[in-house]
């Protein structure tokens, strides 16, 4: 009983975890919701305490047991993921209507349910869409259309550490709502695409916008995104 | 191309392969004696192909013909609506009998000697929706909601898959999988074409190779937040399918797809416009380039769309959809069979979620019955017609699973029968479909 108490205390830590701070701007409101309780908001673990052990089989004690799974995360559906793209980057994909199909969109005709598979079509047009809606919204950015929606703390010209990483730290909150502390390891795969020395030891401000780029698309394309 | 006769051999000699083979050489070493050197070479890995012809075939004019010669109290032919180029059926031979083709296989009659013609099949349903379900799964749906796996994910998951970057394709169909390993999981295409765009690189965009190098880079150090507690964790099946798509992008198979540019295979195949997404012959040649440049060995397609003719536009629309379906089929098969040429390893069901009333309506055209075929060629069945309709009204009966012929005290065939069977033949467990196969067609 104790185990299975500390096993459910420990998952609603780790979701805790996730979570942390997430205060992200408005639009940030329309991604799809979280399943109530999935991260232990609103749930006393007591509740699952059922007693004293009686001795009776099938008690917690009598043997192992195995812990209940958790629910089950579940990708975005091709919608879900198409309006999170436009809530974080401002920015819709012109070919979604041509793909979400393949993403796994029920046209209610012939398909009934809504794929949410993870597999190398989702992934592909995720990324083919990544890429045209973050270059689009840096390209806004860029020209003052948009108020900085990706670059927002950062200009191409910046090399600052700090000020990359303060914009990075917000892109994470942005995308992912997650609120990163300076030793976050999460921010690190990131922090090095947009740091690192390229092959020819210069990093012009066509690069760096290059890697704000890429940096968007990674966001979009990571696991926490594209899963609830 | 011949990609997928090495294809083949990798397959054979694939990293879980080698591994059964080592715990199975441990087993049997002891025994071994002066054969031992005269083992057969190990079975090659199984191909699977589902082609599905969607709003309902009409079998008078396909796989369970009439004699236009002769009146049926229970039957319309409509013979003087057709043109006469679809009136007459045709006699075949198979396994050693005279059987009776509806005109519309023609282009099949080469590839009768491979064929198994499931007759008189129950679907249980005149329900689109339903019947899609159904043939999807070959187990009885709840209602439109198929239940457990797809066909095609079931055989998939099979075989040694670790080789392949697309174990499981589905074209125009949705795919399921409730009891096998995520990354048996079908990938889904809407449209045959749509291979093109999921080859078309990344680095089309405004990134350098540079650059997209180190966005990969980064990606692969990401983890994801989600504890393994709460089922299999986002990051590993999003790592599975962002390999795959490195090695499709990376392999160079774009020129595979760009059917345009084969002239011999749009001969072959008959492509008129090798941009018409849904042209059985696109979706056959798709399927076929799918299989022997070795990215798939399971390929699960809508072959054909548009047989829902309730109308007079059955008189015209009906045979000359089920020929396009038929002829692009022939033209697989007939690739097919180029490295296996009896089907021993590979399988090819085709089907229809119903079939078509023989009586015709007031409209002219036929509506939906439950008497439907399934059409099996190769995978380890015996060859001929299993099942029947009744002669004069194409009703369902009973038969023999042995013999297959008409018996009252037998069985009136189900989808799952025909799942079970097939799932036998190819060495699975038969316990999902809740039937006994037919072992008497198991070859």
């Amino acid at each position: 009983m104790l185990t299975t108490r500390m096993v459910l205390v420990t998952a609603a830590l780790v979701l805790a975890g996730c979570y942390e701070g997430v205060s992200g701007p408005g639009d940030l409101d329309e991604l799809p919701g979280r399943v109530p309780g999935a991260d232990g908001e609103g749930e006393d673990p007591s509740d699952d305490d059922d007693g004293p052990d009686s001795g009776e089989p099938g008690h917690h004690d009598q043997g192992e047991i195995e812990d209940p799974a958790g629910r089950r995360v579940r990708r975005m559906t091709a919608q879900q993921f198409h309006r999170s793209l436009i809530a974080v980057t401002g920015q819709p994909w012109p070919a979604f209507d041509d793909y979400a199909a393949a993403m796994g969109k029920a046209d209610f005709a012939e398909i009934t349910d809504e794929g949410r598979e993870i597999s190398v079509t989702f992934d592909k047009f995720v990324h083919d869409a990544a890429l045209h809606s973050c270059t689009a919204a840096i390209d806004a950015d860029l020209e003052g259309t948009s108020a900085g929606t990706v670059m927002r703390w950062t200009k191409p010209t910046d090399r600052d550490e700090v000020v990359i990483r303060r914009n990075l730290d917000y892109l994470m909150l942005r995308f992912l709502g997650q609120e990163t502390k300076p030793t976050d390891p999460r921010v690190d795969p990131w922090m090095n695409l947009l740091t690192h020395e390229p092959s020819d030891g210069e990093i012009d401000d066509g690069l760096m916008i290059e890697r704000w780029t890429a940096v968007c698309v990674g966001l979009v394309t990571h696991p926490d995104f594209v899963t609830y | 191309m011949t990609h997928r006769h090495h294809h083949r051999l990798d397959a054979r000699f694939g990293r879980r392969s080698f591994l059964q083979g080592l715990g199975a050489s441990a087993f049997l070493l002891p025994f071994a004696g002066a054969g031992w050197a005269d083992q057969e070479e190990p079975r090659p890995a199984q191909r699977y192909v589902g082609l599905y012809c969607n709003g309902a075939w009409d079998v008078l004019l396909g796989p369970d013909p009439r004699d236009p010669a002769k009146s049926y109290t229970g039957i319309d032919l409509g013979t003087n609506a057709l043109a006469s180029a679809h009136r007459e059926p045709i006699p075949v031979m198979m396994a050693g009998e005279e059987v009776l083709w509806g005109p519309t296989m023609a282009s099949l009659v080469p590839h009768a000697d491979v064929l198994t013609l499931f007759r008189g099949v129950n679907m249980n349903t005149v329900a689109h929706a339903a019947g899609r379900a159904y043939v999807n799964t070959f187990l009885p749906p709840s209602g439109v909601v198929p239940k457990g796996d797809s066909m095609g994910t079931r055989m998939a998951a099979a075989g040694d898959y670790d080789d392949l970057i697309l174990p499981n394709v589905s074209v125009g169909m949705p795919t399921f999988n409730q009891s096998f390993p995520a990354d048996v999981t079908g990938v889904r295409l809407s449209l045959a074409t749509e291979m093109r765009d999921l080859l078309q690189p990344l680095s089309d965009a405004p990134l350098s190779d540079e650059t997209l190098a180190a966005l990969r880079a980064a990606q692969d150090e990401v983890e994801g937040c989600v504890h393994d507690q709460y089922g299999t964790r986002p990051v590993d099946e999003l790592r599975i399918a962002r390999d795959r798509m490195r090695q499709l992008l990376s392999d160079g198979y774009t020129s595979a797809f760009d059917l345009a540019a084969d002239s011999e295979l749009i001969t072959r195949y008959g492509i008129t416009n090798p941009n018409a997404a849904t042209a059985p012959s696109v979706v056959a040649a798709t399927v076929w380039r799918l299989l022997e440049t070795g990215l798939s060995r399971t390929v699960t397609a809508q072959l054909q769309a548009g047989f829902d003719t309730h109308g007079p536009e059955w008189a015209t629309l009906q045979p000359a959809r089920q020929v396009a379906a038929f002829d692009a089929l022939a033209a697989l098969l007939t690739d097919l069979r180029q490295d296996d040429p009896q089907l021993q390893d590979t399988t090819v069901v085709v089907f229809s979620e119903f079939a078509r009333t023989p009586k015709i309506n007031g409209r002219g055209g036929r509506d939906h019955h439950f008497a439907s075929s399934v059409l099996v060629f190769g995978g380890g069945l015996r060859r001929g017609v299993c099942g029947a309709t009744l002669e004069e009204t194409l009703g369902l009966v009973a038969i023999d699973p042995i013999t297959g012929r008409p018996d009252p005290a037998g069985k009136v065939l189900l989808p799952e029968d025909i799942g079970a069977t097939i799932a036998a033949a190819a060495g699975l467990p038969t316990t999902p479909f809740r039937v006994e196969p037919l072992d008497a067609w198991i070859a």
